[in-house]
């Protein structure tokens, strides 16, 4: 009676990333999406040398032209060309909404972690300030930021980033109450790991997906809330070639002069929308779904 | 063999709870007066039904949950109000082993960085090499293969992360572990394996175990000496020739009869008890089994059982019998 | 074989129940065959990945929702051949004339309804009866079940009952209809030693005085012991034993049978080691070519590798499916 010895079953080894990058390949549209945010990031780097004309280059003869083989995107009322102009404000737009979201994740991921994790008093104040800040309308508030500050690009960025904290301190404290009192984090505390090793290397990793998630929709909504205080007027100043800020040029020619308004609001859109078909996606493809 | 390892003395966990917002605070006793030693060596059982504390119990002596009253020592020492910091001198020698395999390993670390884990806690290696070679040998001392060390927990079935968890706690050289229900969540057929496993370590390490289950077939098999508990505290201690054979205590007895045996041509006498278990926050006064027990009188209603030795290794908690 | 003058309550053939997920098909149950004699409980038996529930679900046809499909097989309840029926036709089946009671009863009761509304409600949904008559139905079946105090239990909602009492709703639930068959799925196994105990002297009282037709889905043998009359022991979604309770546990064929019965410590036996079926049960997407439990056998001969075995069949219908009784492959025969 020969006992063949069981082959190694397990032949399916597969890490946490390696799971997620076969769900990702499934997300088609985050997938496109993706790839056009890689563009954008393109754009933004090499902007200032590829673009055909100078942002500032004024051309009295060819005002308000709509769009040809010469200006794609047509002239804005001083013969500035659009198409340049849009393109040198992809690198401003995405940074605001880089440097604020990446802020709020820092920091709202600390106060989450924190809040979470000992409870008690500190927690109750965490919570009431985001409970405070949430209860304003998102664009209110950040006008209000912007006007305690002083108008300007950074003071633009940091009033999203102060608005996007709570989100990050809530999404992360929730998480990590429920972690906190999972068996592996008890089996990590009866080894002797100290607090902070279990919020950094336990607790903290299990909210990465969702952080994750989160961060890409929040650059959206911020790049959409930094080109909105723009157009308010409190953002960045002209000739600063920002996405809102050429939004509240075209205003006065909307009727007229369609394109100079077109071209800048399709931006935002389609920049805000890929974020968040990406950041759809991604929530998708890290569900933790244990259990398959 | 009669050096004592683990000497609990009076030991309470009251958990508060408000009912309601104006409510009285009252307290669900889990664990109510507990008073015992385990011997270096021995393997000390703990069984009972769900809500009678042994779980509770078991985290208490880690101090995972801090007691309400009483003293825990190990060996000589009284760690009862130890720090974290303190805490971890005394966890280097007293380990946990929990029920879910599922849930006790974290799933983003891989097999070698969950087992590498304690020795980076205590600082007993740093040497990446030297690392992976007690990782390696403590797989191999569960039974697992070296290649295991890459893999993530998804990919191993429950008995192999039992194991895991097992290797896991071995890495500190421990004197002492609490097992709390490690074979209760593994199919019948891993369960003697795992139960295997334990006692071939118990030999090889010289272990001493606390052995905290539901099944009273399981801890017959592992243990030396069981303790019944019911409500928060025991009801009966003993050896587990006596205890199984001749058990004294009423709630012993109906345990033991409750049992369902393999073997369809047994005739057994059963004690069915009527109701179910008090609500802990509630416990019945007197003796906690009174309302249950077949064989109550006046007395038990009211008069808390005292310790009633039968024997060097048997004793019971019961008016019947003091 | 003997002849049985008892009718067959429930005959499956050839059940397949295949799973498809994103990482491959998922064999759960495949080409299991299950008698059912009216009034008798039979026992199937199975560890994680045998396949044991799923069959009940089959049966009850309760795999809508997930990725589950019964892909092959005849089952046939009383007479009739109820594999292809539509959800509908299921739906009238459910409650009435097949009932469930399944392991966690307090999340199978509805949470928010009172327990004597959910007992109504089936009965509504299958029967003519006014509501005052289901309410009588509701209070009788109660109290046949032994549950103290039943007028009141009809007015309370699920979390104010105990383990226990849930479990003796579901199961007055389940037979309120007098269905012909009643499928328990691990009744017990969450339930406390002594609650078990109570439960178990329940179902064997019901067994006596109504007598339905019983399939018992466990993992713990010694349950089978207490309530089983006939047992079919599960592997890898097939069964590869069956017969009547006391031969399966005095005389067991097939070595997983053997292995299983060896390896759980017996209360009263003292042994140093217990006998323990080596390795694990196989990845579902990586089965094993021939005998699925033949990696793990201690007596697996080379064919048992290469092709699957028949059933072969001992005395009085307890049969077995394993090389070993195979006198041409090199076995001992029956």
């Amino acid at each position: 009676m020969t006992k063949k010895k069981q082959k190694d079953q397990n032949t399916d080894f597969s890490t946490p990333f390696s799971e997620f990058t076969r769900k990702f390949k499934k997300q088609k549209t985050a997938i496109v999406a993706g790839g056009f945010i890689l563009l954008l990031c393109v754009i933004a780097i090499i902007a200032y040398q590829i673009v055909p004309y100078g942002i500032n280059e004024y051309d009295y003869s060819s005002i308000l032209k709509g769009p040809s083989a010469a200006h794609w995107f047509g002239t804005d009322e001083f013969g500035r060309d659009i198409f340049s102009r849009v393109l040198c404000g992809t690198r401003i737009s995405l940074s605001v909404g880089l440097v604020s979201v990446t802020t709020a994740a820092v920091t709202g991921t600390l106060l989450g972690l924190i809040g979470g994790y000992y409870g008690g008093w500190i927690d109750s104040i965490i919570m009431r300030i985001c409970d405070t800040l949430l209860a304003f309308p998102g664009l209110i508030l950040a006008i209000g930021i912007v006007a305690i500050l002083g108008p300007g690009l950074y003071n633009v960025v940091i009033a999203v980033a102060i608005f996007g904290i709570p989100n990050f301190a809530r999404l992360v404290r929730s998480t990590t109450l429920q972690l906190k009192n999972s068996v592996y984090v008890m089996a990590a505390r009866s080894l002797g790991a100290t607090d902070s090793r279990i919020l950094f290397r336990y607790i903290l990793p299990g909210a990465v997906p969702n952080i994750i998630v989160q961060y890409t929709m929040s650059i959206g909504s911020s790049i959409l809330t930094a080109s909105s205080l723009s157009f308010l007027g409190m953002g960045a100043s002209p000739p600063t070639p920002e996405w809102g800020l050429l939004l509240s040029n075209g205003r006065n020619y909307m009727l007229t002069a369609m394109h100079v308004t077109i071209f800048p609001g399709l931006a935002i859109f389609m920049t805000v929308l890929s974020f968040n078909l990406l950041g759809d996606g991604l929530r998708d493809a890290l569900d933790p779904k244990l259990n398959e | 063999m009669k050096k004592v390892l683990l000497h609990m003395d009076h030991l309470k966990l009251y958990y508060p709870v408000r009912k309601g917002v104006f409510g009285k605070i009252k307290y669900v006793k889990a664990v109510d007066d507990v008073s015992l030693d385990i011997y270096e060596g021995e393997v000390f059982g703990i069984v009972g039904e769900s809500g009678c504390g042994k779980s509770t119990l078991g985290k208490v002596i880690c101090k995972l949950i801090p007691p309400t009253a009483g003293e825990l020592h190990y060996e000589d020492e009284d760690y009862t109000g130890y720090s974290q910091r303190q805490m971890i001198k005394i966890r280097k020698n007293m380990q946990m082993i929990f029920q879910d395999p599922y849930a006790s390993l974290n799933p983003r670390m891989s097999i070698r960085d969950i087992i590498a884990e304690p020795l980076h806690i205590h600082s007993l290696a740093s040497d990446p090499k030297e690392i992976d070679q007690r990782v390696v040998s403590l797989l191999q001392k569960v039974g697992l293969d070296t290649y295991h060390a890459n893999r993530y927990p998804h990919e191993f079935s429950g008995g192999q992360r039992q194991r895991i968890g097992i290797a896991r706690a071995l890495a500190v050289e421990p004197k002492l572990i609490i097992a709390d229900e490690p074979v209760s969540a593994l199919d019948v057929s891993i369960q003697s394996q795992v139960l295997n496993l334990l006692n071939d370590l118990k030999k090889d390490l010289a272990l001493t175990y606390l052995f905290i289950s539901h099944d009273l077939s399981v801890v017959e098999h592992i243990c030396d000496r069981v303790g019944v508990m019911y409500l928060g505290d025991f009801v009966e201690v003993g050896d587990k020739y006596s205890l199984y054979s001749e058990p004294k205590h009423p709630y012993t007895k109906a345990l033991l009869s409750a049992v369902p045996v393999p073997d369809p041509t047994a005739k057994r006498e059963r004690v069915i008890l009527e109701g179910s278990i008090p609500s802990a926050l509630n416990p019945p006064t007197g003796c906690k089994f009174h309302t249950r027990c077949p064989n109550c009188m006046e007395r038990c209603k009211n008069e808390t059982p005292k310790r009633t030795m039968l024997s060097d290794t048997h004793v019971v908690y019961c008016h019947l019998y003091d | 074989m003997t002849e049985h003058k008892e009718k067959n309550i429930l005959e499956i053939k050839n059940l397949c129940t295949y799973f498809f997920t994103d990482s491959g098909t998922i064999k759960s149950v495949d080409g299991v065959d299950i008698t059912l004699k009216e009034g008798s409980t039979l026992g199937i038996v199975g560890e994680s990945g045998s396949g044991k529930s799923v069959t009940a679900l089959s049966i009850m046809g309760l795999l809508m929702g997930t990725t589950g499909k019964v892909v092959d097989g005849k089952i046939i309840l009383d007479g009739d051949d109820i594999s292809h029926i539509t959800p509908e036709q299921q739906r009238k089946l459910r409650g009435n004339q097949i009932a469930m009671i399944f392991q966690e009863p307090m999340t199978s009761l509805n949470p928010v309804m009172k327990i004597g509304n959910q007992i109504m409600e089936v009965i509504l949904l299958h029967q003519k009866v006014t509501k005052a008559q289901a309410r009588q139905m509701t209070l009788e079946i109660l109290k046949k079940t032994d549950i103290p105090r039943a007028e009141r239990i009809m007015d309370e909602y699920p979390f104010q009952l105990s383990g226990g009492q849930r479990q003796r709703v579901m199961i007055a639930m389940g037979l309120v209809c007098n269905p012909k068959i009643l499928i328990a799925d691990e009744p017990t196994t969450a339930l406390d030693v002594t609650i078990q105990a109570q439960i178990l002297d329940l179902m064997n009282h019901l067994k006596k005085t109504i007598g339905t037709s019983t399939i018992f889905v466990t993992h713990n043998l010694g349950v089978v012991a207490e309530i089983c009359d006939e047992v079919a022991v599960m592997y890898c979604g097939r069964v590869v034993e069956a017969g009547d309770v006391y031969r399966i546990f005095a005389e067991p064929k097939h070595p997983y049978t053997k292995g299983l019965l060896a390896s759980i410590p017996k209360l009263g036996e003292h042994v140093e080691r217990l006998d323990c079926i080596p390795g694990n049960v196989p990845n579902p997407k990586f089965m094993p070519e021939g005998c699925k439990f033949a990696p793990r056998c201690a007596e697996a001969m080379d064919i048992c590798h290469e092709k699957e075995p028949e059933f072969y069949e001992f005395e009085n219908g307890h049969k077995s499916k394993c090389w070993l009784y195979d006198k041409k492959e090199g076995g001992v025969g029956r």
